[in-house]
Protein backbone atom coordinates (compact mmCIF):
# COMPACT_ATOMS: atom_id res chain seq x y z
CA UNK A 1 0.00 0.00 0.00
CA UNK A 2 1.48 3.27 -0.69
CA UNK A 3 1.92 5.83 1.98
CA UNK A 4 -0.87 8.15 0.13
CA UNK A 5 -2.85 5.38 0.21
CA UNK A 6 -1.71 4.37 3.96
CA UNK A 7 -2.98 7.98 4.83
CA UNK A 8 -6.27 8.01 2.95
CA UNK A 9 -7.33 4.73 5.60
CA UNK A 10 -6.47 6.27 8.62
CA UNK A 11 -8.15 9.51 7.68
CA UNK A 12 -11.27 7.54 6.85
CA UNK A 13 -10.87 5.61 10.10
CA UNK A 14 -10.94 8.72 11.54
CA UNK A 15 -13.79 9.69 9.92
CA UNK A 16 -15.99 6.86 10.51
CA UNK A 17 -15.10 6.64 13.98
CA UNK A 18 -16.26 10.27 14.11
CA UNK A 19 -19.58 9.17 12.04
CA UNK A 20 -20.15 6.33 14.37
CA UNK A 21 -19.81 8.43 17.91
CA UNK A 22 -22.15 10.86 15.72
CA UNK A 23 -24.36 8.22 15.26
CA UNK A 24 -24.72 6.40 18.89
CA UNK A 25 -24.82 10.01 20.56
CA UNK A 26 -27.62 11.04 17.96
CA UNK A 27 -25.71 14.36 17.87
CA UNK A 28 -25.43 15.02 13.60
CA UNK A 29 -24.92 19.21 14.20
CA UNK A 30 -22.48 20.24 11.80
CA UNK A 31 -20.45 22.84 14.25
CA UNK A 32 -20.06 19.39 16.76
CA UNK A 33 -18.24 17.09 14.00
CA UNK A 34 -16.13 19.88 12.89
CA UNK A 35 -14.99 19.87 16.22
CA UNK A 36 -14.83 16.09 16.78
CA UNK A 37 -12.89 15.53 13.32
CA UNK A 38 -10.19 18.13 14.52
CA UNK A 39 -9.62 16.88 17.84
CA UNK A 40 -9.53 13.56 16.69
CA UNK A 41 -7.33 13.99 13.63
CA UNK A 42 -4.67 16.56 15.82
CA UNK A 43 -4.62 13.40 18.44
CA UNK A 44 -3.54 11.50 15.67
CA UNK A 45 -1.07 14.21 14.21
CA UNK A 46 1.91 12.15 14.93
CA UNK A 47 0.13 8.75 13.35
CA UNK A 48 0.85 9.83 9.36
CA UNK A 49 -2.33 12.81 9.55
CA UNK A 50 -0.43 15.31 7.63
CA UNK A 51 -1.08 18.94 6.75
CA UNK A 52 -2.74 17.67 3.31
CA UNK A 53 -4.86 14.83 5.01
CA UNK A 54 -6.24 17.92 7.68
CA UNK A 55 -6.75 20.43 4.32
CA UNK A 56 -10.01 18.35 3.69
CA UNK A 57 -11.21 18.41 7.28
CA UNK A 58 -12.69 21.75 5.01
CA UNK A 59 -15.00 19.37 3.64
CA UNK A 60 -16.10 17.54 6.58
CA UNK A 61 -20.29 17.61 5.50
CA UNK A 62 -19.03 15.43 3.06
CA UNK A 63 -16.22 13.57 4.71
CA UNK A 64 -17.87 13.23 8.14
CA UNK A 65 -20.35 10.65 6.43
CA UNK A 66 -18.80 9.46 3.23
CA UNK A 67 -15.97 6.92 3.15
CA UNK A 68 -17.55 6.00 -0.62
CA UNK A 69 -16.19 7.44 -3.84
CA UNK A 70 -19.04 9.72 -5.54
CA UNK A 71 -19.59 6.51 -8.25
CA UNK A 72 -20.12 4.32 -4.91
CA UNK A 73 -22.27 6.89 -3.84
CA UNK A 74 -24.49 7.04 -6.87
CA UNK A 75 -24.88 3.03 -7.05
CA UNK A 76 -25.87 2.66 -3.64
CA UNK A 77 -28.58 5.75 -4.50
CA UNK A 78 -29.29 3.19 -7.36
CA UNK A 79 -29.86 0.20 -5.46
CA UNK A 80 -31.98 2.28 -2.85
CA UNK A 81 -33.84 3.77 -5.60
CA UNK A 82 -34.83 0.09 -6.87
CA UNK A 83 -35.95 -0.95 -3.25
CA UNK A 84 -37.96 1.90 -3.39
CA UNK A 85 -39.47 1.55 -6.41
CA UNK A 86 -40.26 -2.00 -5.61
CA UNK A 87 -42.80 -0.75 -3.35
CA UNK A 88 -43.95 2.07 -4.94
CA UNK A 89 -45.15 2.37 -8.33
CA UNK A 90 -44.22 5.49 -10.57
CA UNK A 91 -47.10 7.52 -10.79
CA UNK A 92 -48.00 7.66 -14.38
CA UNK A 93 -48.00 11.36 -15.54
CA UNK A 94 -45.19 12.88 -17.86
CA UNK A 95 -46.76 16.30 -16.93
CA UNK A 96 -46.54 16.25 -13.57
CA UNK A 97 -42.81 14.77 -13.73
CA UNK A 98 -41.66 16.79 -15.72
CA UNK A 99 -42.74 19.66 -13.79
CA UNK A 100 -41.15 18.33 -10.49
CA UNK A 101 -38.07 17.68 -12.78
CA UNK A 102 -37.74 21.50 -14.13
CA UNK A 103 -38.17 22.81 -10.39
CA UNK A 104 -36.62 20.37 -8.69
CA UNK A 105 -33.39 20.49 -10.80
CA UNK A 106 -33.41 24.04 -10.99
CA UNK A 107 -33.52 24.39 -6.96
CA UNK A 108 -30.55 21.50 -7.38
CA UNK A 109 -28.54 23.95 -9.04
CA UNK A 110 -29.05 26.70 -5.43
CA UNK A 111 -27.89 24.04 -3.36
CA UNK A 112 -24.15 23.68 -1.90
CA UNK A 113 -23.83 20.62 -4.05
CA UNK A 114 -25.38 21.79 -7.31
CA UNK A 115 -23.29 18.65 -9.46
CA UNK A 116 -23.68 15.16 -8.60
CA UNK A 117 -22.01 11.73 -10.15
CA UNK A 118 -24.98 11.65 -12.49
CA UNK A 119 -27.49 14.59 -11.45
CA UNK A 120 -30.87 15.15 -9.49
CA UNK A 121 -34.02 13.35 -10.80
CA UNK A 122 -37.18 13.60 -9.59
CA UNK A 123 -40.11 11.17 -9.79
CA UNK A 124 -43.67 11.36 -8.19
CA UNK A 125 -45.32 7.82 -6.50
CA UNK A 126 -48.41 7.09 -7.39
CA UNK A 127 -49.11 6.66 -3.03
CA UNK A 128 -51.77 8.45 -1.17
CA UNK A 129 -49.09 8.39 1.62
CA UNK A 130 -47.91 11.57 2.35
CA UNK A 131 -44.09 11.31 1.95
CA UNK A 132 -40.76 11.96 0.38
CA UNK A 133 -37.76 10.19 0.07
CA UNK A 134 -34.19 10.89 -1.20
CA UNK A 135 -31.17 8.53 -2.26
CA UNK A 136 -27.52 9.15 -2.03
CA UNK A 137 -27.53 8.77 -5.66
CA UNK A 138 -29.26 12.52 -5.70
CA UNK A 139 -33.05 10.54 -6.89
CA UNK A 140 -35.84 12.26 -5.18
CA UNK A 141 -39.20 10.64 -4.74
CA UNK A 142 -42.13 12.75 -3.55
CA UNK A 143 -45.98 10.71 -2.96
CA UNK A 144 -48.83 11.67 -5.03
CA UNK A 145 -50.41 12.43 -1.23
CA UNK A 146 -47.68 14.74 -0.69
CA UNK A 147 -48.20 16.86 -3.79
CA UNK A 148 -51.93 16.75 -2.82
CA UNK A 149 -50.67 18.89 0.20
CA UNK A 150 -48.98 21.36 -1.75
CA UNK A 151 -51.14 24.11 -2.49
CA UNK A 152 -48.50 26.53 -4.45
CA UNK A 153 -44.98 26.01 -6.54
CA UNK A 154 -43.37 27.76 -3.39
CA UNK A 155 -44.79 24.77 -1.15
CA UNK A 156 -43.79 22.22 -3.58
CA UNK A 157 -40.09 23.64 -3.47
CA UNK A 158 -40.05 24.01 -0.45
CA UNK A 159 -40.53 19.80 -0.37
CA UNK A 160 -38.04 19.07 -2.64
CA UNK A 161 -35.33 21.58 -1.49
CA UNK A 162 -35.39 20.11 1.74
CA UNK A 163 -34.97 16.21 0.10
CA UNK A 164 -32.09 18.39 -1.76
CA UNK A 165 -30.63 19.11 1.36
CA UNK A 166 -30.38 15.49 2.78
CA UNK A 167 -28.67 14.74 -0.37
CA UNK A 168 -26.26 17.33 -0.37
CA UNK A 169 -25.26 16.54 3.18
CA UNK A 170 -25.45 12.73 2.24
CA UNK A 171 -27.31 12.43 4.83
CA UNK A 172 -28.48 8.97 3.47
CA UNK A 173 -24.69 7.64 4.03
CA UNK A 174 -24.48 9.23 7.55
CA UNK A 175 -27.64 6.85 8.43
CA UNK A 176 -25.79 3.71 7.86
CA UNK A 177 -25.33 1.62 11.20
CA UNK A 178 -24.50 -1.67 9.86
CA UNK A 179 -21.25 -3.17 12.19
CA UNK A 180 -20.63 -5.02 9.11
CA UNK A 181 -20.72 -1.73 6.75
CA UNK A 182 -18.73 -0.09 9.14
CA UNK A 183 -15.66 -3.35 9.51
CA UNK A 184 -15.51 -3.16 5.37
CA UNK A 185 -15.00 0.36 4.95
CA UNK A 186 -12.24 0.29 7.96
CA UNK A 187 -10.98 -2.93 6.30
CA UNK A 188 -10.66 -1.17 3.11
CA UNK A 189 -12.99 -3.57 1.07
CA UNK A 190 -14.54 -0.66 -1.06
CA UNK A 191 -10.85 0.52 -2.02
CA UNK A 192 -10.84 -2.21 -4.04
CA UNK A 193 -10.22 -1.42 -8.04
CA UNK A 194 -9.91 -4.53 -9.48
CA UNK A 195 -12.64 -6.86 -11.02
CA UNK A 196 -14.11 -8.73 -8.10
CA UNK A 197 -14.69 -12.94 -8.36
CA UNK A 198 -16.04 -15.62 -6.10
CA UNK A 199 -15.70 -14.42 -2.43
CA UNK A 200 -14.88 -11.74 -2.55
CA UNK A 201 -17.82 -10.44 -4.74
CA UNK A 202 -19.95 -12.10 -2.66
CA UNK A 203 -18.75 -10.47 0.85
CA UNK A 204 -18.30 -7.02 -0.98
CA UNK A 205 -22.13 -7.89 -2.32
CA UNK A 206 -23.06 -9.02 1.13
CA UNK A 207 -21.78 -5.53 2.32
CA UNK A 208 -23.31 -3.62 -0.53
CA UNK A 209 -26.91 -4.86 0.67
CA UNK A 210 -26.05 -4.15 3.79
CA UNK A 211 -25.61 -0.22 3.30
CA UNK A 212 -29.04 -0.67 0.67
CA UNK A 213 -31.01 -1.97 3.36
CA UNK A 214 -29.81 0.45 6.29
CA UNK A 215 -30.50 3.52 3.97
CA UNK A 216 -33.97 2.42 3.16
CA UNK A 217 -34.84 1.43 6.56
CA UNK A 218 -33.87 5.19 7.75
CA UNK A 219 -35.75 6.61 4.93
CA UNK A 220 -38.99 4.22 5.09
CA UNK A 221 -38.95 3.16 8.80
CA UNK A 222 -37.01 4.62 11.06
CA UNK A 223 -36.52 7.89 9.75
CA UNK A 224 -33.19 10.60 10.20
CA UNK A 225 -32.60 12.32 13.76
CA UNK A 226 -34.52 15.75 14.35
CA UNK A 227 -30.83 17.38 14.11
CA UNK A 228 -30.64 15.99 10.57
CA UNK A 229 -34.10 17.18 9.68
CA UNK A 230 -33.51 20.31 11.24
CA UNK A 231 -30.24 20.54 8.91
CA UNK A 232 -31.76 19.65 5.51
CA UNK A 233 -34.50 22.16 6.68
CA UNK A 234 -31.86 24.84 6.64
CA UNK A 235 -30.67 24.26 3.80
CA UNK A 236 -34.02 24.51 2.08
CA UNK A 237 -34.49 27.30 3.98
CA UNK A 238 -31.81 28.61 1.73
CA UNK A 239 -32.54 27.83 -1.63
CA UNK A 240 -35.45 28.85 -1.60
CA UNK A 241 -33.88 32.29 -0.84
CA UNK A 242 -31.50 31.97 -3.51
CA UNK A 243 -34.07 31.12 -6.41
CA UNK A 244 -36.30 33.86 -5.35
CA UNK A 245 -39.04 31.65 -3.52
CA UNK A 246 -40.61 32.73 0.21
CA UNK A 247 -38.96 30.45 2.28
CA UNK A 248 -41.63 30.93 4.23
CA UNK A 249 -43.04 28.51 2.23
CA UNK A 250 -41.73 25.44 4.36
CA UNK A 251 -43.39 26.58 7.25
CA UNK A 252 -46.64 26.64 5.85
CA UNK A 253 -46.16 23.26 4.23
CA UNK A 254 -45.20 21.54 7.74
CA UNK A 255 -47.87 23.34 9.66
CA UNK A 256 -50.13 21.39 6.98
CA UNK A 257 -48.41 18.51 7.48
CA UNK A 258 -48.67 19.02 11.09
CA UNK A 259 -52.62 19.34 10.43
CA UNK A 260 -52.96 15.68 8.46
CA UNK A 261 -51.05 14.19 10.61
CA UNK A 262 -53.29 15.45 13.63
CA UNK A 263 -56.04 14.17 11.93
CA UNK A 264 -54.67 10.47 11.31
CA UNK A 265 -54.30 10.31 15.05
CA UNK A 266 -57.74 11.43 16.09
CA UNK A 267 -59.04 9.17 13.19
CA UNK A 268 -57.67 6.13 14.64
CA UNK A 269 -54.99 5.62 11.85
CA UNK A 270 -51.72 3.87 12.39
CA UNK A 271 -48.87 6.36 11.79
CA UNK A 272 -47.01 5.85 8.49
CA UNK A 273 -45.28 7.39 5.80
CA UNK A 274 -44.11 11.01 6.69
CA UNK A 275 -45.86 10.79 10.12
CA UNK A 276 -43.83 8.08 11.12
CA UNK A 277 -40.45 8.62 10.20
CA UNK A 278 -40.15 12.82 10.38
CA UNK A 279 -40.45 14.75 14.11
CA UNK A 280 -43.42 16.38 15.15
CA UNK A 281 -43.55 19.25 11.88
CA UNK A 282 -44.42 21.90 15.07
CA UNK A 283 -41.02 21.37 16.81
CA UNK A 284 -39.23 21.86 13.46
CA UNK A 285 -41.29 24.86 12.95
CA UNK A 286 -40.45 26.63 16.01
CA UNK A 287 -36.83 25.94 15.29
CA UNK A 288 -37.41 27.59 11.52
CA UNK A 289 -39.38 30.52 13.47
CA UNK A 290 -36.02 31.06 15.68
CA UNK A 291 -34.14 32.51 11.99
CA UNK A 292 -36.78 34.59 11.70
CA UNK A 293 -38.28 33.53 7.98
CA UNK A 294 -41.14 35.40 8.49
CA UNK A 295 -39.54 38.56 7.76
CA UNK A 296 -36.91 37.50 5.08
CA UNK A 297 -37.49 39.38 2.17
CA UNK A 298 -37.94 36.72 -0.79
CA UNK A 299 -35.66 37.25 -3.30
CA UNK A 300 -38.33 38.19 -5.82
CA UNK A 301 -39.90 35.34 -7.57
CA UNK A 302 -39.66 35.92 -11.12
CA UNK A 303 -43.19 35.60 -11.97
CA UNK A 304 -45.59 34.78 -9.60
CA UNK A 305 -48.68 35.28 -11.90
CA UNK A 306 -46.32 32.50 -14.42
CA UNK A 307 -45.69 30.23 -11.19
CA UNK A 308 -49.16 29.76 -10.20
CA UNK A 309 -50.22 29.17 -13.38
CA UNK A 310 -47.41 26.60 -14.10
CA UNK A 311 -48.12 24.83 -10.99
CA UNK A 312 -52.14 25.09 -11.19
CA UNK A 313 -51.94 23.08 -15.03
CA UNK A 314 -49.55 20.64 -13.59
CA UNK A 315 -50.54 19.38 -10.06
CA UNK A 316 -53.95 20.69 -10.09
CA UNK A 317 -55.32 18.34 -12.76
CA UNK A 318 -54.18 14.99 -11.32
CA UNK B 1 -32.70 39.17 7.62
CA UNK B 2 -30.66 38.67 5.10
CA UNK B 3 -27.40 38.35 6.62
CA UNK B 4 -28.67 34.59 8.51
CA UNK B 5 -29.67 33.51 5.00
CA UNK B 6 -26.00 34.64 4.11
CA UNK B 7 -24.46 33.03 7.41
CA UNK B 8 -26.98 29.50 6.92
CA UNK B 9 -25.20 29.55 3.12
CA UNK B 10 -21.92 30.26 4.15
CA UNK B 11 -21.84 27.49 6.84
CA UNK B 12 -23.12 25.25 4.20
CA UNK B 13 -20.53 26.52 1.25
CA UNK B 14 -18.07 24.89 3.80
CA UNK B 15 -18.52 21.56 2.70
CA UNK B 16 -16.80 22.43 -0.88
CA UNK B 17 -13.27 20.97 -0.92
CA UNK B 18 -10.80 23.68 -0.96
CA UNK B 19 -9.05 23.95 -4.56
CA UNK B 20 -5.12 25.62 -4.92
CA UNK B 21 -4.38 26.66 -8.15
CA UNK B 22 -2.05 23.58 -9.68
CA UNK B 23 -3.73 21.01 -7.67
CA UNK B 24 -4.05 17.56 -9.47
CA UNK B 25 -7.56 16.30 -9.11
CA UNK B 26 -9.79 13.77 -10.77
CA UNK B 27 -12.97 14.40 -12.52
CA UNK B 28 -15.94 12.86 -10.02
CA UNK B 29 -18.97 12.76 -12.17
CA UNK B 30 -20.03 10.64 -14.74
CA UNK B 31 -19.71 13.34 -17.27
CA UNK B 32 -17.88 16.20 -16.57
CA UNK B 33 -18.44 19.42 -18.46
CA UNK B 34 -15.63 21.06 -19.29
CA UNK B 35 -17.30 25.24 -19.96
CA UNK B 36 -15.72 28.37 -21.68
CA UNK B 37 -17.18 30.51 -18.82
CA UNK B 38 -17.69 30.23 -15.48
CA UNK B 39 -21.65 29.41 -15.07
CA UNK B 40 -23.92 26.43 -16.01
CA UNK B 41 -25.09 28.28 -18.93
CA UNK B 42 -21.94 28.40 -20.65
CA UNK B 43 -20.96 26.37 -23.70
CA UNK B 44 -19.79 22.75 -22.89
CA UNK B 45 -16.76 22.44 -25.20
CA UNK B 46 -15.80 19.41 -24.28
CA UNK B 47 -17.38 16.28 -22.50
CA UNK B 48 -14.52 14.25 -19.67
CA UNK B 49 -15.29 10.89 -18.02
CA UNK B 50 -15.08 9.72 -14.65
CA UNK B 51 -11.50 9.87 -13.42
CA UNK B 52 -10.19 12.05 -15.90
CA UNK B 53 -6.88 13.99 -14.17
CA UNK B 54 -7.19 17.66 -14.87
CA UNK B 55 -4.80 20.38 -13.48
CA UNK B 56 -6.16 23.59 -11.66
CA UNK B 57 -4.95 26.76 -13.37
CA UNK B 58 -7.55 29.11 -12.26
CA UNK B 59 -10.71 29.69 -9.33
CA UNK B 60 -12.75 32.20 -9.75
CA UNK B 61 -15.65 31.40 -6.64
CA UNK B 62 -17.26 28.02 -6.82
CA UNK B 63 -15.64 27.73 -10.72
CA UNK B 64 -12.57 26.30 -11.52
CA UNK B 65 -10.60 26.52 -14.59
CA UNK B 66 -8.66 23.46 -15.86
CA UNK B 67 -6.32 21.87 -17.75
CA UNK B 68 -7.06 18.22 -19.20
CA UNK B 69 -4.26 15.93 -19.23
CA UNK B 70 -4.86 14.00 -21.60
CA UNK B 71 -5.85 16.58 -24.49
CA UNK B 72 -4.33 19.91 -23.13
CA UNK B 73 -7.95 21.37 -23.25
CA UNK B 74 -8.22 24.21 -20.75
CA UNK B 75 -12.29 25.60 -19.87
CA UNK B 76 -14.21 25.75 -16.53
CA UNK B 77 -15.61 23.11 -14.40
CA UNK B 78 -17.32 23.05 -11.04
CA UNK B 79 -15.56 22.92 -7.95
CA UNK B 80 -18.04 20.03 -6.79
CA UNK B 81 -17.47 18.53 -10.23
CA UNK B 82 -13.64 17.48 -9.50
CA UNK B 83 -11.85 15.62 -6.46
CA UNK B 84 -8.39 14.82 -5.07
CA UNK B 85 -7.76 11.39 -6.96
CA UNK B 86 -7.39 9.86 -3.28
CA UNK B 87 -10.81 10.51 -2.58
CA UNK B 88 -11.97 8.46 -5.54
CA UNK B 89 -9.52 5.41 -4.92
CA UNK B 90 -7.64 6.58 -7.32
CA UNK B 91 -4.41 7.44 -5.36
CA UNK B 92 -2.42 4.48 -6.76
CA UNK B 93 -3.42 4.23 -10.09
CA UNK B 94 -3.50 7.78 -10.91
CA UNK B 95 -0.46 9.37 -10.12
CA UNK B 96 0.99 10.76 -12.50
CA UNK B 97 4.01 8.45 -12.04
CA UNK B 98 2.13 5.20 -12.80
CA UNK B 99 1.68 5.57 -16.38
CA UNK B 100 -2.31 4.55 -16.37
CA UNK B 101 -3.89 6.31 -18.45
CA UNK B 102 -7.26 8.20 -17.46
CA UNK B 103 -9.20 5.67 -19.84
CA UNK B 104 -7.94 2.63 -17.67
CA UNK B 105 -8.59 4.57 -14.43
CA UNK B 106 -12.27 5.24 -15.20
CA UNK B 107 -12.64 1.57 -16.56
CA UNK B 108 -11.60 0.33 -13.03
CA UNK B 109 -13.50 2.50 -11.28
CA UNK B 110 -16.76 1.52 -13.21
CA UNK B 111 -16.34 -2.01 -13.58
CA UNK B 112 -16.19 -1.91 -9.93
CA UNK B 113 -20.06 -0.41 -8.90
CA UNK B 114 -21.60 -2.11 -12.40
CA UNK B 115 -20.42 -5.73 -11.31
CA UNK B 116 -21.64 -5.61 -7.41
CA UNK B 117 -25.18 -3.90 -9.19
CA UNK B 118 -25.60 -6.95 -11.63
CA UNK B 119 -24.96 -9.27 -8.62
CA UNK B 120 -27.31 -7.34 -5.92
CA UNK B 121 -30.07 -7.30 -9.05
CA UNK B 122 -29.79 -10.71 -9.23
CA UNK B 123 -29.96 -11.94 -5.44
CA UNK B 124 -32.52 -9.45 -4.66
CA UNK B 125 -34.68 -9.43 -7.97
CA UNK B 126 -34.62 -6.17 -8.11
CA UNK B 127 -35.30 -4.34 -11.40
CA UNK B 128 -33.11 -1.63 -12.31
CA UNK B 129 -35.46 -0.38 -14.85
CA UNK B 130 -37.56 2.30 -13.73
CA UNK B 131 -34.50 3.80 -12.06
CA UNK B 132 -33.35 3.92 -15.85
CA UNK B 133 -36.00 5.52 -16.84
CA UNK B 134 -36.04 7.85 -14.01
CA UNK B 135 -32.41 9.01 -14.36
CA UNK B 136 -33.07 9.81 -17.69
CA UNK B 137 -35.70 12.62 -16.61
CA UNK B 138 -32.21 14.65 -16.43
CA UNK B 139 -32.84 18.00 -18.40
CA UNK B 140 -29.85 20.34 -19.79
CA UNK B 141 -29.66 23.35 -17.64
CA UNK B 142 -30.47 25.32 -20.44
CA UNK B 143 -33.52 23.73 -20.86
CA UNK B 144 -34.55 25.09 -17.39
CA UNK B 145 -35.30 28.49 -18.34
CA UNK B 146 -37.96 30.14 -15.94
CA UNK B 147 -37.92 28.19 -13.55
CA UNK B 148 -34.21 28.68 -12.63
CA UNK B 149 -35.76 32.20 -11.02
CA UNK B 150 -33.00 34.40 -10.14
CA UNK B 151 -30.48 31.64 -9.84
CA UNK B 152 -30.61 31.85 -14.06
CA UNK B 153 -29.15 35.28 -13.68
CA UNK B 154 -26.40 33.82 -11.28
CA UNK B 155 -24.98 31.47 -13.18
CA UNK B 156 -25.88 32.72 -16.74
CA UNK B 157 -22.03 33.31 -18.50
CA UNK B 158 -19.96 36.07 -18.27
CA UNK B 159 -20.32 38.66 -20.93
CA UNK B 160 -16.37 37.91 -22.43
Amino acid sequence: MSHQSKQTTVFRRIVLAVAVVLLVSGCAALGSAVGELANLASVGGNDGVTVQTLRSLSAVADAATSPFTPEQEYYIGRSVAATILRDYAPYDSPTVNDYVNRLGQSLALASQRPVLYHGYTFLVLDHDEINAFATPGGHIFITRGMLALTESEDELAAVLAHEIGHVAMRHGLGSIRSARVIGAVQDGMFDALDTLSGQELAEVTAVFGDTTSDIVDTLATRGYTGATERQADAAAANILLRVGYDPYALVRVLERMDAAQQAQYEGGQERRGFSKTHPRPQSRILDLEKTDLRNVEPGGRVDDAETSRRFESAVTTF
Amino acid sequence: MRTIAVLIFILLSGALFALSVGDDLAVSVRQGELRSAPGFLSRIDARLTYGEAVTVIGIQGDWTRVRVESTGDEGWMHATAVLPPREMNLADVGSRDSGASSDEIALAGRGFSEQIEREYEEQESLDFGPVDEMEDLLLPVSELGDFLGAVGAEIAPEAE
